[in-house]
């Protein structure tokens, strides 16, 4: 089950899948998460509705479907972003000398001091900014991306310096490469190959962070659905309608749980020792 | 102690804070169009005049180039003064003193249940994982790992709460203030549970992997052919040599208590610093919104520190990199 990174990435695609066909579906008139249908308020699953319909009579499938588009669209811009930053700069500052190396892991640490969720909820409230002008999809992946990269960075700052030691370096450099040269070409290649293993951990962290946010009312608005803002309404029909909570609830876990299979599953493929 | 890795690590840690707190400023006050705009409504029908928007300027020291508001902001933080909520115009200090009860509470005993589960749950997986071969265990725990925090509360609260009335549905006391120690217990047991949550399954995954390598290791195959029995060599091996790093691992658990205590406490309408966080940030209250980031910011460098003190303690060769692999 956590031998191979093949069933969570199945249970990914899968997810990612249904949210594609959803917003495919959805010019042609079926699974609209936004068509209201007032004589269905509050109805139980049934037939017609199979996760039955909100407070306002919309279909709670489309709006799951619909809603893991936005979520997990939101999380892969974090992710990428936090992949992007924290590679660039790990490599950077493994090559780098005592100032620069300094001067970039000072940072990471103070973006490493905030605890993600409060730091993108301060920073969403905020609101203004240059950050008004992005559509709430991009604005809140940008938003968490930037508090997940230094771990990242740390993977690869380390994994560059222990690479930048070996003769490998020195046969570079005796070749006539630059530093950055070297850097980029010779040792961050070698260094994103392990950097596999956490990344899918990062991607869970990030869509859990998008519902927590989308939850609190910061991240993607209603009435466009997501995970978060579904859940909010799962909240507010506690006492009456549990299929609101139980179902994108549901679709969130099975996101999370892709993540983190493919992250073990690819932890124990790169360093078998790990297990067992 | 490592006492002489000590003074560096805490200069680091203090300049950490100080970019961290200019972040913070600058992400907050400098960058905003408007620092102002909780005294504006966002329709715009509530709007400050010039004559009011300079005064409160004046009175917030805006008019001050950034690096001189920021300096003036840091020195008052350092003496405990946080400014006056935008809200409620009380100091942020005294807001924060008041609200920290309820949040020592609800993390106590959160803290106090991921101990006294997730270590027994991951040395018992450990142990099965290395008698039987079986990697479903492991599968468990990273399924209990992924398991959204939000999720599992709205589940539980509809079951326990709403349809078999077990537990009160939110709150801290019942309407009223009132009730004895066990209306307390019964309020907390639902939001301390969900909000452990996450970290037993985090403690279980790193508990279960640290007791299985040292099950598994030379020493321990050594004490098997000279006839030790199968329990001692686990907690001889396999759980004694990983106390030390579990420990650390509670100084590296304070970024997830501190956004799992805002989700949490929003869910149960609980009446502590995650619920004032989010009115802030929802009222742009931004002097407050500032003190509580700094604050969770300093908390969880405070933590990092201690997991690298203990991880030093216990084998030198680790000082300075106790951060886990997760």
């Amino acid at each position: 089950m956590t031998r191979s990174p093949a069933a969570g990435l199945f249970l990914l695609a899968a997810l990612a899948g249904l949210a594609l066909a959803a917003a495919a579906a959805s010019p042609l008139g079926w699974l609209d998460p936004l068509r209201v249908d007032i004589d269905r308020v509050l109805a139980p699953p049934s037939g017609a509705h199979w996760f039955g319909t909100d407070g306002l009579g919309r279909d709670v499938f489309a709006r799951t479907l619909h809603g893991g588009a936005a979520s997990l669209g939101a999380a892969a811009i974090a992710t990428a972003i936090a992949l992007a930053v924290g590679a660039a700069l790990g490599a950077l500052a493994g090559i780098a000398g005592r100032l620069g190396d300094t001067v970039m892991s000072r940072t990471a640490d103070a973006f490493h001091a905030f605890p993600p969720l409060v730091a993108a909820l301060a920073l969403l409230g905020a609101g203004a900014g240059p950050l008004a002008a992005l559509p709430a999809g991009p604005r809140v992946g940008l938003v968490v991306g930037l508090f997940y990269w230094p771990g990242l960075f740390r993977f690869v700052r380390a994994e560059t310096r222990r690479l930048a030691a070996s003769p490998l370096t020195d046969a570079a450099r005796a070749a006539g490469a630059r530093r950055c040269r070297v850097a980029f070409r010779h040792l961050l290649p070698q260094a994103l190959v392990p950097l596999l293993a956490p990344a899918p951990f990062v991607a869970g962290g990030t869509v859990l962070a998008e519902a927590g946010l989308g939850f609190l009312g910061v991240g993607i608005r209603p009435p466009a659905p997501s995970w978060g803002n579904l859940l909010a309404d799962g909240l507010y029909f506690i006492d009456s309608a549990w299929w609101l909570s139980l179902f994108p609830g549901g679709f969130l876990f099975l996101a999370v749980l892709g993540c983190f299979l493919a992250g073990e599953g690819l932890r124990n493929r790169i360093a078998p020792s790990a297990e067992n | 102690m490592s006492g002489r890795r000590l003074g560096p690590q805490l200069a680091a840690a203090g300049a950490t804070l100080v970019v961290a707190a200019f972040l913070t400023y600058a992400a907050l006050v400098a960058l905003p169009g408007d620092p102002l705009a909780a005294f504006v409504s966002e329709d715009q029908r509530v709007t400050l005049d010039p004559a009011q928007r300079a005064a409160l300027e004046r009175d917030l020291g805006l008019d001050r180039p950034l690096p001189v508001r920021f300096a003036r902001w840091l020195g008052a933080a350092l003496t405990g003064d946080l400014g006056v909520s935008f809200r409620t115009r009380r100091p942020v200090g005294r807001e924060i003193v008041e609200r920290l009860g309820p949040t020592l509470e609800l993390n106590a005993a959160a803290v106090a249940l991921i101990a006294g589960i997730g270590l027994p749950l991951g040395w018992w997986a450990a142990r099965g994982a290395a008698a039987r071969g079986t990697r479903w265990g492991s599968a468990a725990l990273l399924a209990l790992y992924a398991l959204p925090t939000l999720w599992v509360a709205l589940l539980l609260q509809y079951l326990l709460s709403v349809r078999l009335g077990l537990l009160p549905l939110y709150g801290r006391t019942d309407p009223g203030g009132g009730g004895g120690l066990a209306t307390r217990l019964a309020h907390l047991a639902l939001p301390a549970a969900t909000l452990a949550l996450h970290q037993i399954a985090f403690v279980a995954l790193f508990a279960r992997d640290t007791a299985r390598a040292g099950f598994l290791s030379r020493h321990a195959q050594r004490a098997r052919s000279a006839g030790l029995a199968e329990r001692r060599i686990f907690t001889r091996h396999g759980v004694r040599p990983s106390l030390v790093p579990l420990a650390a691992l509670f100084g590296l658990m304070v970024p997830g208590l501190a956004s799992g205590s805002v989700l949490i406490e929003s869910v149960f309408a609980w009446p502590g610093l995650g619920t004032h966080f989010v009115q802030a940030v929802l009222a742009r209250d931004v002097p407050v919104v500032m003190g509580l980031a700094l604050l969770a910011s300093g908390l969880t460098v405070s933590g990092s520190l201690l997991a690298d003190a203990l991880a030093g303690a216990a084998d030198p060769r680790m000082a300075g990199t106790a951060e886990g692999r997760r």
